[in-house]
């Protein structure tokens, strides 16, 4: 697994930063994003210090910049020995979105100076970089469906490999903060100026984030035959439409709650035995209300649940990936992570998030990713 | 894969003419820009000669996105000083967007997945339907992509490709393409029996059986493909579709078209783009 986050680069130091609890959103200091009263999960790393950490140009796009650094990590220990039977599934939303915007607001003006950065722009053009740097021979493609973008990439890798298509996968996502995003989670008014506080009831929004994650994914009898312990197991996963509206959920999260029961089905698992659920729960009024809805509904009283976006920010495409290393951390460690910032529950429900760091043996998580278009995602991730 | 039905929707310069614009619903239909209504209306289009109401998945490509609505944001964001934007042209700039419409107007509660990859978005979205039918074979599914033109498009290639735009002038272009799949047989006698996308220089050694026809993408020279076999045909799709990056999806209908008319039994359908390639082949069954 490699990852980088608003936690710092790196696994140790997500795994250092749910371990204490601590909160990587701050207002922006790195990138100078508009609208100073806001909060963000922002990457502290300049475009430099993230350049000279993936060995790469630093007029590249933040998004291939921070691809690069989460997936060496990932591929640091793994013997890529057939490169054509290995495939790359990325994930992103905007793309080199933080450099086009510079080319579209200068060519409003008539002016063409900045042309170069848009060869960057193309949502897959990271996954380029990505397979050129690290040898991958095999497919490439990137998915790119919303918030739900790199959990729908993991689904599509087990399902490659179930089908032996591929023997290796490097599956995740990446996406960077730009101004594009957040003008336009703000002309949603989706965007809680203060720190986020998600599936409290006096939630007010999310905090926008940025960041990568990839996990590298191979049969399992082909590790162990190889001599590699599998970190985890991905049991199920399953993705479903909620063919609702284009940007919120049902009001009883039909499409949450299928996606959900049909990644248990897959896995096998009764409700009984998932011990942690890693939640989309971005902090707006609509998801947390609708996702919970959906959890009460197919597990009754819930198993500790927490939405680790009150530490990261919502880092879009990278989130469904990110919050996988998160489970995968989970089950390695036996905790459960804190859901900061709660304070009451959602008027109407139940349950309450995991508001303190739980310590418990996590044998099966439910981790659940919902992106815009109605797209709902969900994988079970195992103790291997 | 079988092919249940194919639709490709006209270029640019033909928008009023698009195929299922009577199948949009009304209240969605005034409220999209041209192009995503080009699409939408193809991609219905298709579902509609199958004689399918609801898909089991949708598989969607693209290789821009939806460029019209994400322009119109970066504009009101470059115009506006500080005030609240419409949030319309965000909502719709998503690379899913088109697939997410699709569900909404289908109700299509199935797998909805959407790749972009440059040329080889409809590939990723081909191998995704063949995953969906390993799952559940009596799937009907839709797949197929589209892209959008806007003029920035011819400015940036003047500026990056000036020595190519005098020689060549890639006429730049939207369009889409759309087909049914299913695991069995229907009514059209034609499968596709290989989606593969690779490093270009293994590309030669998935091309093997018969080749009656060879459709080339954009970024191929003139002329036939390199090594095809003796009596072979090869067809430049950008001659008839322009260059966007969906012109593998109507590349394949045009095979689809070629197939059921006689013309070729079996077709190879290859993109290259830099170092990477892309290979469909599709054949009479």
């Amino acid at each position: 697994m490699g990852a980088v986050s608003a936690l710092g680069p790196g696994v140790m130091a997500q795994l250092e930063g749910l371990r204490n609890g601590r909160s990587g959103i701050t207002r922006s200091t790195v990138l100078g994003l508009p609208f100073p009263e806001l909060h963000f999960g922002e990457v502290p790393l300049t475009q430099e210090q993230l350049a000279r950490s993936s060995g790469v140009a630093a007029d590249r796009s933040r998004t291939v910049l921070l691809g690069l650094l989460a997936a060496r990590e990932a591929m640091e220990h793994v013997p890529l020995d057939r490169p054509e039977r290995c495939a790359l599934l990325s994930a992103s939303t905007v793309g080199g979105m933080d450099r086009t915007a510079q080319v579209a607001a200068a060519w409003s003006k008539g002016h063409m100076q900045e042309a170069a950065l848009a060869m960057g722009h193309p949502v897959g053009d990271h996954a380029l970089h990505l397979a050129r740097a690290l040898g991958i021979g095999g497919h490439v493609s990137t998915l790119s469906t919303a918030c739900s973008s790199s959990a729908n990439a993991i689904l599509l890798g087990a399902s490659m490999l179930r089908a032996g298509m591929v023997d290796m996968v490097l599956a995740g996502g990446t996406d960077a903060l730009s101004t594009f995003t957040v003008h336009g989670f703000r002309s949603l008014s989706a965007m809680d100026p203060e720190p986020c506080r998600p599936f409290s009831e006096d939630r007010n929004g999310m905090n926008l984030g940025e960041g990568a994650a990839y996990l590298v994914m191979e049969r399992e009898v082909d590790a162990r035959t190889s001599g590699r312990t599998p970190l985890a197991l991905v049991l199920g996963a399953a993705n479903a439409n909620d063919a609702h509206h284009q940007t919120a959920t049902s009001p009883d999260g039909a499409g949450p709650y299928r996606a959900m029961s049909l990644a248990l089905e897959q896995a096998g698992l009764a409700k009984e035995q998932v011990d942690m659920i890693n939640a989309h729960g971005t902090g707006t009024g609509n998801n947390d209300l609708t996702e919970q809805l959906a959890m009460e509904r197919l597990f009754g009283i819930p198993p500790p649940f927490v939405s680790t976006k009150a530490v990261t920010g919502h880092t879009l495409a990278a989130a469904g990936a990110l919050e996988a290393v998160f489970s995968v951390l989970s089950i390695q460690h036996g905790f459960v992570p804190a859901n900061l910032r709660w304070s009451n529950p959602i008027s109407g429900l139940n349950a309450a998030p995991c508001t303190e760091i739980l310590r418990i043996t996590i044998d099966h998580v439910l981790s659940t990713s919902f992106g815009f278009g109605g797209n709902d995602t969900a994988l079970v991730l195992s103790k291997a | 894969m079988f092919i249940h039905s194919a639709m490709s929707s006209p270029i640019a310069s033909d928008r009023l003419q698009f195929p299922g614009v009577d199948l949009i619903p009304k209240g969605m239909s005034r409220r999209l820009t041209a192009p995503l209504r080009s699409s939408l209306g193809c991609a219905l289009a298709a579902l509609d000669q199958a004689e399918i109401t609801v898909p089991d998945g949708i598989h969607y490509g693209t290789g821009l996105g939806c460029l019209t609505d994400t322009e119109a944001f970066i504009r009101e964001i470059d115009t506006n000083e500080g005030g609240l934007l419409s949030p319309t042209s965000f909502m719709r700039s998503t690379h899913n967007t088109v697939a997410g419409l699709l569900a909404l107007a289908l109700k299509a509660t199935g797998p909805n997945l959407t790749y972009s990859q440059g040329l080889f978005s409809l590939h990723g979205a081909l191998l995704s339907a063949r995953l969906h039918f390993l799952e559940d074979q009596q799937a009907r599914v839709l797949a197929g992509a589209s892209d959008e033109y806007i003029p920035l498009l011819d400015d940036l290639a003047n500026t990056l490709l000036p020595s190519l735009t005098k020689v060549v002038r890639p006429e730049l272009r939207e369009g889409a393409g759309f087909v049914v799949l299913g695991s069995v047989q229907g009514v059209i006698p034609v499968r596709i029996t290989e989606v593969w996308t690779g490093s270009a220089d293994l590309a030669p050694r998935v091309m093997h059986g018969p080749m009656d026809l060879v459709i080339l993408g954009p970024h191929w020279p003139k002329g036939p493909l390199p090594h095809s076999p003796a009596g072979c045909r090869t067809i430049h799709q950008q001659e008839l579709s322009g260059v966007h990056q969906s012109v593998p999806a109507q590349s394949l209908v045009h095979a689809v078209d070629l197939i059921r008319s006689g013309e070729v039994s079996s077709v190879w359908i290859s993109d290259r783009e830099q170092d990477r390639a892309g290979l469909i082949h599709v054949e009479r069954c």
